[in-house]
């Protein structure tokens, strides 16, 4: 669809609608910056203002008092979501991009049966299997360790399921036996032919782990203090009713942060990668 | 005919092969070790009573048949109709969220002066979307008009302040439509971001060279739209398809999801809850498998048409 003979009215018509859709995904977001920047008095206010006329950090101040005075040092809770958030995402992608590779590329008997299995494991979110998995853990070892938390992210099986489809538009059978040819092992196609021309898959898969991840909230896996999450102590900071709003409000934008900015990054990753793919059949 | 066939397999166990296995040993570990021991959990536990054994700890289960599907499906006032309910919007929800999501990635795909910022602010919805700021997402239209800051920015609740409309000189139902017609949409945006990326991503891959081709043949933009773009990217709206579903019966916000763990975790019903959750994935698995079938029919409609 790009530059056909189309009406002028027809083409401010669809940036209306793109600049109304877009109004709707953008203002959540700026209406909490704002609320945190907000004085009491002015969080209260009804109709609500969007952009605070008193700015004040004192939101934030209140929030980093609150991190000083957590029972375990907060670095411990930071500490615990980026190990999980990295090894869980790293472990994710990687494993999740070689069995894609390895299901959609290498006709072994049985990959058939294993995908549908895959797929099917995709319907399952937490509370089904909470119960099950608890027991599960006991009985592995894994209660009270973040491997609780980690181990289950690892077999997430949406990135596999989105990085095997994009595997089978973009990457064709010809590119890897030409590979094959010049002597490539299975793991050398993979990682040099492969990986680099599903760039964007696994930008998407990264993407979706971080976000998970980075919000994970500790269940009834985890009980020591020192092995919670910094979204558990966000979300302690903030709980304190309603005198605690404009610091909810801080603590929302900072947990943001993070996604946003891997997001930015990747974005920037996926649409190059995009613009530059050649490989077409 | 079959027998040297069978005979071949098995002596080819090719390095390939061997390297297929190996890829996918991570995953084929953790489906034996953790999933597949979960649903077999899952199953015993809905078809038994269990009982939390003191001192040493555990639990035994004492098998009780179906009764406790009986239950969920005879006895259980709501949850029929939850289910019912669920399936009812889904219906709806999905095709609105494919048919919005192909248009948002259309205009996308053309040039125009800030797209890379429009694509962005277009994905914000599926890289931020827990806790306050989930909250915010899914209500501010209502908190805009209706019920104030106070409720989002706790999480709760809490007291409404629709009283205040009443001050408003402005008729209740006008407004009402309004925020229903608003809140409605804003549903349907906050679910079309991945779908939206996915689908541009497809978008991008049809050659220019195929739309100029056509408009030399005298294709005007609405032919082209059916002929060459949708026909090119219905692999990727089964894909959307697949994903939107899941997402809708994997949300953990809906009302059956909130009975459901209600019964497990608050009322201890914890067979009960096994059942309605089996009961409830088969559902979801049946129209998975519809959803995905209909999609490539209609896809293989509009290829041939």
């Amino acid at each position: 669809m790009k530059r056909l003979n189309r009406s002028k009215g027809g083409t401010v018509l669809l940036f209306l609608f793109i600049l109304v859709m877009g109004f709707f995904c953008a203002f959540p977001m700026i209406l909490i910056i704002g609320n945190s920047l907000k004085g009491v008095t002015e969080l209260w206010k009804f109709p609500p203002t969007v952009f605070p006329k008193n700015p004040t950090l004192k939101n934030y101040r209140d929030m980093f008092q609150a991190m000083a005075g957590t029972l375990v040092p907060f670095s411990r809770y930071l500490m615990n979501t980026v190990v999980i958030t990295v090894v869980g995402t790293l472990g994710n992608v990687i494993f999740g991009s070689m069995a894609a590779y390895a299901l959609c590329k290498l006709r072994f008997p049985g990959r058939n049966r294993i995908f549908s299995l895959i797929v099917k494991a995709l319907m399952f979110n937490a509370t089904v299997t909470a119960i099950p998995s608890y027991i599960i853990m006991s009985n592995l070892g894994m209660v009270d360790s973040l491997w609780a938390i980690i181990l289950p992210a690892l077999g997430s099986t949406l990135s596999l399921y989105l990085i095997k489809q994009f595997m089978e538009q973009s990457i064709p059978d010809s590119l890897l036996e030409a590979a094959r040819l010049d002597g490539a092992s299975e793991w050398g196609v993979f990682w040099r032919i492969v990986m680099p021309n599903v760039k964007p898959a696994w930008c998407t898969a990264i993407l979706l782990s971080v976000q998970a991840l980075w919000n994970s909230s500790p269940n009834v896996l985890i009980y020591s203090e020192e092995k919670k999450t910094m979204s558990y102590v966000m979300g302690q900071i903030s709980a304190s009713g309603l005198s605690r709003a404009g610091v909810s409000a801080a603590v929302t934008v900072l947990m943001m942060s993070v996604p946003i900015l891997v997001f930015i990054f990747s974005q920037n990753q996926v649409l190059k990668t995009m613009a530059a793919s050649g490989m077409k059949e | 005919m079959n027998k040297p066939k069978r005979k071949r397999k098995k002596h080819a166990m090719t390095r390939r092969d061997r390297a297929g296995y190996l890829f996918t040993l991570p995953f084929i570990l953790g489906l034996l070790l953790i999933f597949l021991p979960c649903l077999v959990n899952l199953f015993c536990f809905s078809f038994s009573e269990i009982q939390v054994l003191t001192g040493g700890g555990g639990y035994a289960l004492n098998f009780t048949g179906i009764s406790y599907y009986r239950k969920a499906l005879l006895e259980d006032p709501k949850f029929n109709r939850m289910l019912v309910e669920l399936l009812s919007s889904t219906l709806v929800q999905t095709p609105v969220i494919l048919i919005f999501s192909l248009l948002v990635a259309s205009i996308l795909n053309q040039k125009f002066r800030g797209r890379t910022l429009a694509r962005m602010i277009f994905f914000i919805p599926v890289v931020v979307s827990t806790g306050v700021i989930a909250y915010v997402q899914n209500n501010w239209v209502s908190i805009m008009t209706v019920s104030g800051m106070g409720n989002a920015l706790t999480g709760g609740e809490g007291a409404g302040l629709q009283e205040l409309l009443s001050q408003v000189d402005v008729g209740q139902g006008l407004i009402s439509v309004v925020v229903t017609a608003a809140s409605g949409l804003n549903k349907i945006i906050r679910s079309a971001g991945m779908q939206i990326f996915v689908l541009l991503a497809a978008l991008q891959e049809i050659p220019d060279s195929m739309y100029e081709a056509a408009k030399v043949e005298g294709c005007s933009a609405w032919e082209c739209f059916w002929k060459i773009t949708i026909p090119s990217v219905v692999p990727q709206i089964i894909i959307c398809g697949v994903y939107t579903l899941i997402s809708i019966f994997t949300a953990t916000d809906t009302p059956i999801y909130e009975y459901i763990s209600t019964q497990e975790f608050v009322n201890n019903q914890l067979s009960f809850a096994a059942a309605m959750n089996v009961l409830y994935l088969m559902v979801v698995g049946f129209c998975i498998l519809i959803g995905a079938g209909v999609i490539k029919l209609a896809g293989r409609n509009g290829r041939r048409g």
